[in-house]
This record gives C-alpha cells, sequence and structure tokens, in this order.
C-alpha cells in the first residue's frame, strides 16, 4: 500500500565537489561524516528508547532476544572480520551509502498513524538527520572520485502491504529496523575511523587528493 | 573422646599405622615373646592363646586348652613360612610389616591383604588340621599336604579378589548420618576409626556408626573392623560438603574485534569437587570456548562476524555429588566490549617548570588493532595528600601533560581507557607517582648562579632549558 518514494532519494542532486583549490583532502569531510555517526547515534537511543515503550512489550524488555525472522531485506550490518577488514574504501563507502539509503526509506514508511504526534516529530527529526548523514557521505564520495552508487530496478525497499502481515508482525519489523540501525551506526563509526586514518594527508603533501585515489 | 581428627595425609601412612596397630593388639596376648622376632610375632607358643581372637570369633570352634597338642604347636610355624613364600614375602618382610611403617602402597596393600589373609588361612587350617589329626591319625605329612592346599588355596582366592576399596561418600554438611559397617550386622562387635584414630563406642547404633550435625572435620577415611580380631571389614572414605548455589558468569571482551572470554566462580565453596558445563549461543549457532590454559575457569571465544545484531547467549551449569545449578546471560556485542588498563604509565617533571607533569602511557598490550579500533582515555590525578580527583579525558595520543600541579607536592595519576564509540572503561592503571620540578636550594658559595638569570625563568614559567654557564 505504501509505495516508496525512495526514488527520490536516489535522485539526489549530486553533491556540489568540493573546493579543490588548496584541498585539504578528504579528511576534514570524513571527520564530519564520523561526527555525523555519533550524532545519530546518541538521538537514535532515545528515539528508539521511546519507540519501544510505545510499541509495548516485550519490545521494550532489555533481554528481548528473538530469532531473526523476516526483515528479510533489511540491510544487515554483520559481516566477517577479515572481510570488513579487507573492504576497499569505494566498498566500504558505497556499502554505508547503499544501507543508509533503505533505511531512511523503512523508517519514513514507519506506521505513523497510531503512533504519538511526539514520536512522529522524533522520527521526522532523525530522518533529517540521516538524510544529512547520507549527503556527507556522498561528499566523501565524490571527494575521492567514486561514483555514487545507482539503484537497480526492483531492489527498491517497500514494505511488505496487506493484512497477511499481521500486526505482531509489523512490531518485530520495527524492532529489527532500529536494531540494524543502532548497529550500522556502531559501525559506520569504525569504517570511518579506518578511513580517516588511510587518508590521513601527510603534513607535506600538495597532491594528496590524488594520492588519496590509490588507496 | 573427641578424637576426630581433620582429613590427614596419604593413605600409606594411615594404612600401615593401623596395621602397626593391629600387630600390637596381637602381641601383648603373647607374653614373652620378643616383638622384633618375627617367629614370635607369628607363630607364638600356644596357638589358642595367641589368636585369642580368631578361634573365639567363629563361635563354633570352643577354645582348645593350653598346650592340648604338642605336636600341632610347632607346625603353624613353617605352615606360616611356606604360605607366606607363596605370597611371595620372604621372613625379613614380615619384621617390616611388623616394625616400619609402609612406604610403597602396594606393599601396603599386599601387606593388607596377607595379614588378613593370613588370619583367614589359620582361621581355616588350623581347625582343619586339627580335625584331621585327631580323626584320621594319619601320617601328619599327608595331613599338613592338604591343610597347606587349602591355606594357600584360601591365601590366593583372597589374595586375588580384590581387597575392598573404601566406599566414597559424599555428605551434605550440617545434616546426619548413619555408616553401616558393610554387610555385617546390626548386632556384630564391631570397632570403628577415622584416620587410624579410635571412636568411642557411644557413637555406635549397633555395628553402625552415627555421626550427627555433619562438619567439615568429619571429613576423612572411616573403618570398621572386627572387634577382636581386628579384621577389616569395611572402609568409607567420606566427604562433607555442599551442593553448588547459582554461579556467578561474567563475559568481557578486552581483545575486540577477535574474540571475548567468560569467567565464573561460585559464590560460596562447596569444599567438595565441581565440573563445570559452559555452552554459547549466538541465535541458534553454536559457539566453541575455549578452556583456558591458564585459569580453570575462564574459557575463549573468538568472533566470526562483526556487528551482530542477535545476542549471545552463555549458558554455564556445575554439579558436584551433593546437587546441582546453573545460570545464563545474554548480551549484545557492543556491551561486553572492556580493555584491559594502559599499560608502562610514567609521569616526570617537567624542567623548569614547577607546576607541571607530563605523562606517558601505552595502549593495552591485549588491545589487537588500534588503529582500526582506538581508544580513547581517561586520566585522574590528585596530591597524595588530598583526595579529590581531577579529571582529563582525552580522545586522541598516549601522552598528556598536566600544568597545574601543586608546586613541590607529590602526585597519584591514573590513566584508564575505552573503545572510542562502544563499551565501558577499563580498570585504572597502576599509579604513577611523580612531583614536579622543584628549584635546587641555593648554595652560599662564590660559584653561585646569577641571580637575575634564575628570578627570570621562575617568574616567566617558560619551559627553557638551564644553559652551562
Amino acid at each position: 500500500m505504501l509505495a516508496c518514494l525512495c526514488a527520490v532519494l536516489w535522485h539526489l542532486p549530486a553533491v556540489p565537489a568540493l573546493n579543490r583549490t588548496g584541498d585539504p583532502g578528504p579528511g576534514p569531510s570524513i571527520q564530519k561524516t564520523y561526527d555525523l555517526t555519533r550524532y545519530l547515534e546518541h538521538q537514535l537511543r532515545s528515539l528508539a528508547g521511546t519507540y519501544l515503550n510505545y510499541l509495548g512489550p516485550p519490545f521494550n524488555e532489555p533481554d528481548f532476544n528473538p530469532p531473526r525472522l523476516g526483515a528479510e531485506t533489511l540491510p544487515r550490518a554483520t559481516v566477517n572480520l577479515d572481510v570488513w577488514r579487507g573492504l576497499n574504501d569505494k566498498l566500504r563507502l558505497t556499502q554505508n551509502y547503499e544501507a543508509y539509503s533503505h533505511l531512511l526509506c523503512y523508517l519514513r514508511g514507519l506506521d505513523r498513524q497510531a503512533a504519538t504526534a511526539e514520536l512522529r516529530r522524533s522520527l521526522a527529526h532523525f530522518c533529517t538527520s540521516l538524510q544529512g548523514l547520507l549527503g556527507s557521505i556522498a561528499g566523501v564520495m565524490a571527494a575521492l572520485g567514486y561514483p555514487l552508487p545507482q539503484p537497480l530496478p526492483g531492489t527498491e525497499p517497500t514494505r511488505a502491504p496487506g493484512p497477511a502481515h499481521s500486526d505482531f508482525l509489523q512490531k518485530m519489523d520495527d524492532f529489527w529496523l532500529l536494531k540494524e540501525l543502532q548497529t550500522w551506526l556502531w559501525r559506520s563509526a569504525k569504517d570511518f575511523n579506518r578511513l580517516k586514518k588511510k587518508t590521513q594527508p601527510p603534513p607535506a603533501a600538495v597532491t594528496l587528493h590524488l594520492e588519496a585515489h590509490g588507496f | 573422646m573427641g578424637g576426630l581428627k581433620p582429613p590427614s595425609a596419604e593413605e600409606p601412612v594411615q594404612s600401615g599405622r593401623r596395621r602397626r596397630q593391629r600387630r600390637r593388639r596381637l602381641q601383648p596376648a603373647r607374653r614373652g615373646a620378643r616383638q622384633r622376632d618375627p617367629a614370635a610375632v607369628l607363630a607364638p607358643r600356644s596357638v589358642p592363646r595367641s589368636l585369642p581372637g580368631v578361634v573365639e570369633g567363629r563361635g563354633a570352634e570352643p577354645p582348645r586348652p593350653e598346650g592340648a597338642n604338642p605336636a600341632f604347636s610347632h607346625h603353624p610355624i613353617p605352615l606360616v613360612l611356606e604360605v607366606l613364600e607363596r605370597v611371595g614375602l620372604e621372613k625379613e618382610d614380615i619384621d617390616v610389616l611388623s616394625v616400619r611403617p609402609v612406604v610403597k602402597s602396594f606393599s601396603g596393600m599386599v601387606s593388607d591383604s596377607v595379614s588378613s589373609s593370613l588370619a583367614m588361612s589359620l582361621m581355616v587350617s588350623l581347625p582343619v588340621f586339627l580335625a584331621l589329626s585327631l580323626v584320621m591319625a594319619a601320617p601328619v605329612p599327608w595331613a599338613c599336604c592338604a591343610v597347606l592346599a587349602a591355606a594357600t588355596a584360601v591365601v590366593y582366592a583372597q589374595r586375588h579378589s580384590p581387597q575392598e576399596a573404601p566406599h566414597v561418600q559424599y555428605e551434605r554438611l550440617g545434616s546426619d548420618v548413619t555408616l553401616p559397617c558393610g554387610t555385617a550386622n546390626w548386632d556384630a562387635a564391631v570397632t570403628w576409626r577415622v584416620n587410624g584414630t579410635d571412636l568411642a563406642p557411644d557413637l555406635l547404633n549397633g555395628s553402625q556408626l552415627v555421626l550427627h550435625g555433619l562438619e567439615l572435620g568429619h571429613s576423612g577415611l572411616y573403618a570398621c573392623f572386627h572387634r577382636d580380631s581386628w579384621h577389616l571389614r569395611h572402609q568409607v572414605l567420606l566427604h562433607v560438603g555442599l551442593p553448588p548455589r547459582e554461579p556467578v558468569l561474567s563475559c568481557r571482551s578486552n581483545t575486540y574485534p577477535k574474540g571475548f572470554y567468560c569467567s565464573w566462580h561460585l559464590p560460596t565453596p562447596t569444599y567438595i569437587p565441581n565440573t563445570f558445563n559452559v555452552t554459547v549461543l549466538h541465535g541458534s549457532k553454536i559457539m566453541v570456548c575455549e578452556k583456558d590454559p591458564a585459569l580453570k575457569n575462564r574459557c575463549h571465544i573468538r568472533y566470526m562476524h562483526l556487528f551482530s545484531t542477535i545476542k549471545y547467549k552463555v549458558s554455564i551449569s556445575v554439579s558436584n555429588a551433593l546437587g546441582h545449578n546453573a545460570t545464563a546471560i545474554t548480551f549484545d556485542e557492543f556491551t561486553i566490549v572492556k580493555p584491559d588498563p594502559p599499560e608502562n604509565v610514567v609521569a616526570r617533571p617537567v624542567p623548569s617548570n614547577p607546576r607541571r607533569l607530563e605523562v606517558t602511557w601505552q595502549t593495552p598490550s591485549t588491545w589487537p588493532d588500534p588503529e582500526s579500533f582506538p581508544l580513547k582515555f581517561f586520566l585522574r590525578y590528585r596530591p597524595l595528600i588530598l583526595d579529590q580527583w581531577q579529571h582529563v579525558e582525552l580522545s586522541d595520543g598516549t601522552a598528556h601533560t598536566i600544568t597545574d600541579a601543586y608546586a613541590g607536592k607529590e602526585y597519584i595519576i591514573q590513566v584508564a581507557a575505552k573503545d572510542n564509540e562502544i563499551g565501558t572503561w577499563s580498570d585504572w592503571s597502576v599509579a604513577a607517582h611523580a612531583t614536579p620540578w622543584t628549584e635546587e636550594p641555593r648554595h652560599l658559595t662564590t660559584e653561585a648562579q646569577a641571580p637575575d638569570h634564575d628570578q627570570h625563568h621562575q617568574l616567566t614559567g617558560t619551559p627553557t632549558h638551564h644553559e652551562d654557564l
């Protein structure tokens, strides 16, 4: 029933390229992106608390530990340790960008009919911040010369429609969405830490942004 | 009586003591027999009086009058010695048995079987011999051989059937226990001993030993003996303890992202051996927890995947002879991250700066990847004479300069570490001590430094080096 309007997101105008003259490199924007992930993680903590309370028990219980059923299309942060270590910068950034695009889409589709006005406001605020993060990631990718990932036809996330999806299962989906979002934000912090260290400009070099491409 | 001793040392010494005491019981009956004479020990002048317990214990055979059968009184010596030869012991060994405490448990076991089987074989052989010689008046050598064969058979049967090993029993602290003397009748005449010490008869209920309100001191080796023959009937190795209470389990990752470890302990001791069983579940997948090579209450799990949304569940069960208990904990990957404290914390005074201290440290060596998983640090410091700490949080670097130290006061400084984004702070490091630089007292000599130069440095407080004047 809810057609996702994420098409809009994918065709965002490209973030204006960073001013290349006297370029300090992608370092500052990586740092900014890192800071944004921390800010969002902090914001999410209070949002998730409120939302899970709204969903009610057992979702708001601290040791609620359900098996991961359904929510198949959610982008999963979990990754093999060696694979994660070995990701090249382009892949690392791409995975982050795609994940947050999907997650933002799902967040926007959260059922707001029953939610309180306060909750709706918090959700909307968070969505805006998340969009800011996406823009920031796009900026880093542009600075490093990587193309923004284009959506493949048919992979746009949509919410499962109809009465077949019970109320409880819907709530489970919401639970996993918030959980995955939190985990992605923790992962991104580590991802950007890694990027920060690797693309740190050596003090003397001038053509450092060109060197960054080779990493 | 109060002769209940705490659990004593090895068995061999105990059994040696027991045997020696048993020997002593036999010896007083043989008047005039020297203790060290093996023949005197085993082959008295008149058999009935030397082994009164043996003959009387049987009940069926009436005691023989002294000197009734002179021919008989000499035969037990070669009979016994031949029996012993068959078993593989020499006369010299008998000497050892009677006098010295046992050195090896094997010889102890054999000796035990010999001494008890000796009594047994004599019990069997003597009446048989008597009967035969009286009834048949047959040639003594023939009867002797028959008896010897019987005795040997008994000895071999005794020797090859294993000596009854002590029955191991676990009982609960504070409870009451009744120890039966093996298969003996309730009205059998027995004596109980614990760790070689006699127990008062008022603890007995017939042939059973009754212990009330068990304490830890009650643990030990209990043995019951036939009162007169001192034949060992039954042994119980009693352990007094408690069933286990709910174990305390905790898990921690000080080597993120490599893995984590879990450690456990019991809140109160059980005083008896316990076995622990740990299982780790990640969702529905079972993970292996490898035992720590050094610590027996710890095991290690390796992370296969990072950034997992599925919780880990660690369960532990503990059991011993008296009971069973279990507990479990569930947690997310991120919540158990806690690094080890920073290492090698060193604090140094800064020359010419009476209010500064330079502190350096290293990231904990157990943290595998500080590049991708950087740590932030928390520094606290105070002069020894004050109680209140000053705190500084540092997001980067492994050095810091304190600039507000009180001049001339000794400081104590500690550092803690935490992953930048996840988990909790480490414990505080080992403390470093330092006192800020103070000016050397001026010597009133002609080689004194120019006063103006020194005044200048102190007032401005700039970190300059003293140049050689």
